[in-house]
């Protein structure tokens, strides 16, 4: 067989798994277009803040009985996963029943809220910033369900700064 | 050789150099587009080819920049996203090798081509699918050895469908496609998350889906073969003018090379050592450059991700424009002086590593920006330039595997260290300090690539004196003269600075023995190791019956009848008699063949018939020495070379080895025999070398040079009554 022809073939029965993999794919909850559903009031984009500040938003169609978790530097769940899925290796929470408490969630940057908008009122630097002029963080937004698993893959994020020091 | 042989010669040089391209001051290389109609070639591979570098560019680019969102959706952080780069950047290395022993053993490599885009398509369409950690991790391995599999694919097989005449401009235009790809990359990123309002899932689909459209274009390709319009084309040159025809088969051809004896090879060529080693120096400040201009790009300037992309692909433009003019200016003084690329290229990146540590001091916005882009493009022309005159200097066969270790140099070794060495040089001085900082082995590179191009014309020398020789061995051939069974020409090897030797010719008919003599020092040992394959030359050929094996290893050599045996030294201590004749008679395949040889070699050495069960290391130095040649009983080879027959041992033990040296010589085995004793070797044969200071001073009848007591009087005169005996 020529090779021209074994790449013709190649690529036609890969074009298929391709063409089958995508219709598949849109029945599987894997989310391929952008959620516009949350927008962020503020900070702005990219803007900088000085501790206490108020991360807010609107959001519209959401689920009923869902609950926002605000994530700061930290990266979500996955899909259909609890908060604790992030401490999975923490030997200290998982020695405890009750872990993670909602303290416990915060001084790890992680709060749950049923309101637009989260009061945040300590943030420390990410690793690795420190010695940066602009201490850069991002905010991430997810929706839980009643049992407290993440809904889909969607997150929202927002980046900000923060000015230390300043009144 | 008189003066009409050596004009004749540079004529035959000049006019395989003119094939390549190169040499003709007055002639400037017409335009591209002219070019190809004369030669009838077509635009198809430069374009497809092109095409496959920028959906190659699309899936690099893609995943750096949609990995935190990926993070972000299957919930891992930016540390496992580094930890899944390093580990591409290992496939990365890892890849071009075994593409290159690919290559060279399957050819195709158009089918190759196509492949690489449709598996790297797939993978950017299979990465769109993802739901856990692992199978990201799996795609990008998997990605990371299809991108550094096209390394040892792309380059090479663009050289191999254009004449050398477009060499630059064709190396140019490739560098001009990757670079476009950067281009188009974060615009189309751009576009497809914003007005089109993709996920990075989504992104992933449709660049894809464009990939493997864009790797179907690779149907069109056809595999050029090696060396068709340069290599090839030098040989019809010099077979015309050596009494043949140009499209007649080559009758003393290169075996093909296995991978490490193409790497070694590769690394005897000057202008390629050197060329790797600046490749691994400007790796080492690429990949923290990298890292640290994003971060400096948004610390400094606060630029989000979609803007650090437009900057890069603003960069960018400058890159395409300045490569198609270095292409254009550069080719027809490549054509004069084929070092010229690679010193300019140089010099540019020197100028573009200063440039660039200048801009990221500035404190405004667009004159940084600026003074970047300039920067950006002066190093963007390092690749087109390494990348032609690499080629030239390297036989067509091989340019897989130099495309190979120069991908290899730059992203495995320079990446690695510099990731090790200078990733965190952020924290000491700060982004921008560190920036600049990275001027200095960057400027080092630049100063190494102008010094590769110092060696490009003794090299392309080298490669045309090769072609040469091998077109005078057609002619006899053609005359009825058989290639003689060991042909060394103008030999040269060095232990690091140390040259020990210098042009040595050593011929060896079949049946022969011939006494090679020489004072101590003068390289004879070492030329034994070159002969055998344990030390390739710096230059020169080793031709086995008019097979050119200079870089075919020694255990190959083995096999095609050479045996080499170091005096005193070529038995295993450990292992008894029996042991050892059963090791010797491992290649003769059958039992019965090799009990037939071990019973040969124990009917011409008695004594070791008495002491099969005894270590080598408990015999004496005679019967170490007896064990060693009997080796030569055992396999019969076609070429037996002694080092130091005699040394320690008494008459009578020299006088049975010499018995059995003339019983092997009978019966067929050519010996090249090295001898501290003159009369003892001059005794033994009919032709003689002598060596000194890495040289060959005689060569001739034995008997002429017992009369050449200038030559002979640093060589101990004795031994002869053992020969009487």
């Amino acid at each position: 067989m020529s090779g021209r022809r074994i790449v013709a073939r190649v690529f036609a029965v890969l074009a298929a798994f391709a063409l089958c993999g995508t219709v598949s794919a849109c029945g599987s909850g894997l989310q391929f277009s952008q959620d516009h559903r949350l927008r962020f009031t503020s900070p702005e984009d990219r803007g900088t803040v000085t501790l206490p500040f108020r991360l807010a938003w609107t959001m519209h169609d959401a689920p009923s009985g869902s609950t926002f978790a605000v994530m700061l530097d930290h990266n979500p769940p996955p899909a259909g996963e609890q908060l604790s899925w992030l401490f999975r290796h923490d030997a200290a929470c998982r020695a405890d029943l009750g872990c993670p408490t909602p303290e416990f969630l915060a001084e790890n940057g992680i709060y749950t809220t049923r309101q637009p908008q989260q009061l945040i009122d300590a943030l420390s630097a990410p690793t690795g910033q420190q010695h940066r002029g602009r201490e850069a963080h991002t905010a991430t937004v997810i929706l839980l369900d009643r049992s407290g698993r993440r809904i889909g893959e969607t997150a929202w994020y927002r980046e900000f700064s923060i000015e230390r020091g300043a009144s | 050789m008189n003066d009409s042989t050596t004009t004749d010669m540079d004529a035959l040089r000049a006019k395989a150099l003119g094939t390549l391209g190169l040499g003709n001051a007055a002639e400037t290389p017409p335009p591209l587009r002219r070019l190809l109609r004369t030669e009838n070639l077509p635009w198809t591979p430069m374009l497809v080819i092109g095409l496959l570098a920028v959906v190659d560019s699309f899936a690099n680019y893609a995943f750096l920049v949609l990995a935190p969102d990926i993070a972000r959706t299957l919930g891992f952080g930016m540390g496992t996203v580094t930890v899944l780069l390093a580990l591409k950047s290992v496939a990365i290395g890892v890849a071009p090798l075994p593409t290159s022993a690919w290559i060279a053993r399957w050819g195709r490599r158009a089918l190759l081509a196509g492949l690489l885009a449709v598996i790297g398509s797939l993978i950017g369409l299979g990465t769109a699918f993802v739901v856990v950690l692992p199978a990201i991790v799996i795609v990008q391995l998997l990605a990371g050895l299809a991108n550094g599999a096209v390394s040892a694919v792309h380059a090479p097989l663009l050289s191999d469908n254009y004449p050398p005449a477009a060499r630059v401009r064709v190396q140019a235009v490739y560098s001009t496609f990757v670079a476009a790809g950067v281009i188009v990359a974060p615009l189309l990123i751009a576009l497809l998350a914003g007005p089109l309002n993709l996920t990075w899932r989504g992104i992933l689909l449709v660049l894809g889906t464009l990939g493997l459209i864009a790797a179907a274009s690779a149907l069109v390709l056809r595999d050029p073969g090696f060396g068709r319009l340069d290599g090839d084309r030098m040989r019809g040159v010099i077979a015309e003018s050596t009494g043949g025809q140009a499209d007649e088969p080559t009758d003393s051809p290169t075996p093909d090379l296995r991978l490490g004896e193409a790497l070694r090879r590769l690394m005897v060529i000057p202008t390629v050592k050197r060329v790797v080693r600046a490749q691994a120096v400007f790796g080492m400040v690429n990949v923290p450059f990298q890292a640290y201009l994003f971060y400096y790009l948004d610390d400094r300037w606060n630029l989000a991700a979609d803007q650090r992309g437009l900057f890069l692909a603003g960069a960018s433009v400058l890159v395409v424009a300045a490569t198609l003019l270095f292409g254009r200016l550069v080719e027809p003084r490549f054509r004069r002086d084929p070092s010229i690329a690679m010193r300019w290229a140089g010099v540019l990146v020197v100028l573009g590593v200063v440039l660039s540590g200048i801009a990221v001091l500035l404190p405004w916005f667009w004159p940084m920006a600026v003074l970047f882009s300039i920067g950006f493009a002066c190093v963007g022309l390092m690749i087109p330039a390494v990348t032609a005159t690499t080629f030239t200097v390297t036989p067509s066969e091989l340019r897989p595997h130099a495309s190979a270790l120069l991908a290899i140099a730059l992203g495995a070794v320079g990446g690695t260290a510099g990731a090790l060495l200078l990733s965190g040089l952020d924290q000491q001085i700060g982004l921008s300090g560190a920036i600049a900082a990275l001027a200095l082995p960057g400027a080092i590179a630049g100063f190494l690539i102008v010094r590769a191009g110092g060696g490009v014309a003794a090299d392309l020398e080298a490669m045309v004196d090769g072609a040469v020789e091998r077109g005078q061995l057609d002619a006899q051939r053609r005359s009825g003269t058989p290639a003689p069974l060991l042909a060394c020409r103008a030999v040269e090897f060095s232990y690091g600075p140390v040259q020990v030797l210098h042009g040595v010719d050593l011929t060896v008919r079949e049946g022969e023995m011939v006494a090679l003599l020489g004072t101590n020092g003068a390289g004879k040992s070492t030329l034994m190791k070159v002969i055998a394959g344990l030390a390739p030359p710096d230059r020169g050929s080793v031709r086995l019956g008019g097979l050119d094996v200079t870089y075919v290893d020694a255990e190959r050599r083995s096999g095609m009848g050479v045996m080499y045996v170091p005096g005193g030294r070529s038995v295993f201590p450990t292992l008894t008699v029996h042991e050892h004749l059963r090791l010797f008679a491992r290649p003769l395949g059958g039992r019965a063949a090799a009990q037939a040889g071990i019973d040969r070699a124990l009917a011409a050495f008695n004594d070791l018939a008495e002491l099969l069960d005894t270590p080598a290391g408990a015999l004496s130095g005679g019967q170490r020495q007896m064990l060693g040649v009997a080796r030569a009983h055992v396999t019969r080879p076609r070429l037996l070379l002694i080092d130091e027959l005699s040394i320690g041992l008494s008459p009578k033990v020299v006088g049975e080895l010499v018995t059995q040296l003339r019983a092997i010589n009978e019966e067929g085995t050519a010996v090249v025999l090295i001898e501290q004793s003159a009369n003892l070797a001059l005794n033994c044969v009919e032709h003689a070398y002598f060596m000194e200071r890495g040289r060959i001073r005689f060569d001739g009848r034995a008997k002429d040079l017992l009369g050449r007591d200038d030559l002979l009087r640093a060589v101990f005169l004795d031994g002869a009554e053992a020969v009487r005996t």
